[in-house]
């Protein structure tokens, strides 16, 4: 068994999207063990639509892969959304940086950012609440 | 200006004993992150754009992906991040409409630009009128054919992190583009003095630089006697620098062959900062050795095959 | 024979650069075509590409230890023999002087000789394609009269027109399209050089013969 930091790596943010706990691989007198931190959002495939939870408070939008959070791209000037500001379903609200990659995390309704809950450049879990829209 | 927009792959190679150059995009790692992005061939021919504000309607359903500079695209009036895939509607206008972060930016699709393989490749061959678009750069009421048999149907949009940012180099001071490069055949020709006066000059990209070369401004660099030399074999990347003293680095639609002294060679790792470098933007050259080159290349690799990986990855989740 | 070793140098990581030693001349170039065929056939070697007496060597990727190759290629040039190249042989009709030949008067100025004394020694020899290179189609002629050399231009031309028959250095040789030229341009031919339709792109070769029939001299 010859695995890289990088088959880790992938390992991990597989078994965040498939919302298990950790695994174990046993082979050849050797063992790994992977040991999520982050508690699986059960009942939710990676092909479910976006990760949200509405509430009277508004709809939080949390994020739906593992990775940094990027509130602002880092060659633009302005962050994707402001407190206050206006968005419309499917707005890009910011990104969520897995590897080389950039994933959209999508407005998943129309209103107003009330609530921005991390900071970019933040490791974010799956399920982790980002904004907080009404 | 740094020329027209034109379609290009990595390249027309193996054809330099017909006097044919390489062509290809000038930021070959910007043309491949667009093709990783929509799981094309990374040699899949895309419009590379020297210009803005540029504009384009889709004809039919596409993903497409932006990389290279930030040209601040709009679809249809929404502004998309810099190396960026998307998918467009029929009808949609995407209109990239001022380049920061660089010179050129990359138009990719998903199956690729579908123009012939003229001698093994899309690229547009200008001086020999043939390869891409009917041989020439692209005009205004252009339709460009796509290969539209392996098109996904929707892969959602994602971005690339820019080799800019994975590929940082540290800032110098005056603010000039570091460029790596390895002595050439001529270097001996020249004393210490004009060594040194080459390698701390931030040289100046003049207006008359293009995909054939550019050419830089600042003291005047002589040979200690002038040299003329038998036409060999260049490839790009290689700095000449004629007897006016003011270097020039020859690039992807260059001629094949040249005699003016060689001072140097840019790296093939640095050859798309070189394609970055807009006009009036200042260029510090740095020896390396033969092995730093390869290293350097190395890293090269190791961006790519991370950005690979990471696509690969999210495409199967 | 002379005892001075050919001199190698790097053309980045991507070429390596060999230039013959001694003068430009058939017997050099036969060595430089005799190489050229040897070390095509080269592992990781991509094209092996003949210039005037010197070789550009290009790879799929390029050697780690290239130190090793450029030994190897000292020593290929040490034991190379003469490839013998004779190909066909063809006339051009050339005007020249006149607007697409304005450096007629600058070479006859240069060299000191009259403008019909620069036509006449200029379409005397029966030229050899040394190599290709530069543009697509465009060849290196060996055999100009060495009273006619003038040095390149101190700053390139953006553009000189397709069929230019121009002098840089001590070489010949005509554009077979438009695009930039450091040389100077005496005069124009209608000949056509390249088409990528053929299936040899290139109409000429290494070791094909070129004579320029005067058509017309423009004073």
């Amino acid at each position: 068994m010859a695995l890289s930091i990088r088959d880790i790596e992938h390992l991990a943010i597989l078994l965040e999207r498939s919302g298990l706990g950790g695994i174990e691989i046993e082979d050849a007198g050797q063992r790994l063990k992977i040991t999520l931190h982050h508690v699986a959002f059960s009942g939710t495939s990676a092909h479910s639509p976006m990760n949200i939870a509405t509430t009277s408070a508004g709809t939080v939008v949390k994020a739906e892969v593992a990775g940094i959070y990027v509130a602002r791209h880092p060659w633009r000037e302005n962050p994707f959304v402001q407190l206050g500001q206006a968005v419309t379903e499917g707005e890009l609200v910011g990104l969520v940086k897995v590897g080389r990659i950039y994933t959209p995390i999508p407005s998943p309704a129309t209103g107003s950012v009330v609530e921005i809950l991390v900071e970019t450049g933040t490791a974010i879990g799956f399920g982790t609440p980002i904004i907080t829209i009404k | 200006m740094l020329g027209p927009a034109s379609v290009q792959d990595l390249g027309r190679v193996g054809q330099y004993r017909f006097g044919v150059g390489t062509s290809g995009a000038m930021d070959d790692i910007a043309l491949r992150a667009g093709n990783i992005l929509l799981g094309n061939d990374e040699n899949a021919a895309g419009v590379e754009i020297a210009f803005a504000p540029f504009k384009l309607r889709f004809n039919a359903d596409a993903a497409f992906a932006l990389t290279g500079a930030d040209g601040g695209a709009e679809l249809n009036g929404r502004l998309l991040p810099p190396w960026w895939r998307a998918c467009a509607h029929a009808g949609d206008i995407l209109v990239l409409k001022a380049m920061s972060r660089g010179a050129r930016s990359y138009l990719t699709v998903a199956g690729g630009i579908d123009v012939p393989l003229v001698l093994g490749s899309r690229s547009t061959q200008l001086r020999g009128e043939f390869g891409g678009f009917h041989g020439r750069a692209l005009q205004p009421g252009d339709i460009l054919p796509c290969d539209r048999s392996e098109s996904p149907d929707d892969a959602g949009e994602l971005g690339a992190e820019p080799a800019d940012i994975a590929l940082r180099q540290r800032t110098l001071a005056s603010g000039a583009r570091r460029i790596r490069v390895i002595i050439a055949g001529e270097y001996d020709r020249y004393d210490e003095a004009a060594r040194q006066l080459f390698w701390h000059t931030d040289w100046r990209v003049t207006p008359q630089s293009n995909r054939y070369g550019y050419r830089l401004e600042g003291p005047p660099v002589q040979p200690i006697v002038p040299i003329e030399k038998r036409s060999h074999g260049i490839v790009p990347g290689v700095i000449q620098i004629p007897p006016n003293g003011q270097p020039i680095i020859q690039l992807r639609d260059a001629q094949t062959s040249g005699g003016y002294p060689k001072f140097a060679t840019v790296v093939e790792a640095d050859l798309w900062r070189i394609g970055q470098a807009g006009l009036g933007s200042r260029l510090r050259f740095e020896p390396i050795s033969h092995q730093e080159a390869l290293a350097a290349q190395a890293e090269v690799s190791v961006y790519l095959e991370r950005l690979r990986a990471s696509v690969r990855l999210q495409g199967e989740l | 024979m002379s005892s001075a070793g050919p001199c190698i140098s790097l053309l980045g990581t991507t070429a390596v650069l060999l230039e013959a030693p001694g003068a430009m001349d058939l017997p050099t170039q036969r060595r430089i075509w005799n190489l050229a065929a040897l070390i095509s056939g080269w592992p990781g070697v991509r094209e092996a590409i003949p210039g005037v007496t010197n070789l550009m060597v290009t790879f799929i990727s390029p050697p780690s230890a290239i130190g090793t190759f450029v030994d190897a290629l000292r020593d290929a040039w040490d034991e190379a023999g003469e490839t013998e190249l004779v190909g066909r042989e063809v006339e051009m009709a050339v005007t020249y002087g006149g607007e697409l030949g304005f450096s007629l008067h600058d070479v006859a100025e240069h060299t000191g000789l009259s403008i019909d004394e620069v036509v006449a020694r200029h379409a005397a020899p029966l030229y050899v394609v040394f190599a290709l290179g530069s543009h697509p189609g465009y060849c290196y002629l060996g055999g100009m009269d060495p009273s006619l050399t003038v040095p390149r231009r101190r700053s390139p031309l953006q553009s000189v027109a397709g069929g230019s028959v121009s002098i840089g250095g001590s070489q010949t040789g005509v554009a077979a399209s438009p695009g930039p030229s450091g040389w100077h341009t005496i005069g124009h031919t209608r000949w056509t050089f390249f088409d990528p339709s053929w299936p040899i792109p290139a109409a000429l070769a290494p070791g094909d013969r070129v004579r320029f029939k005067i058509e017309r001299v423009i004073r």
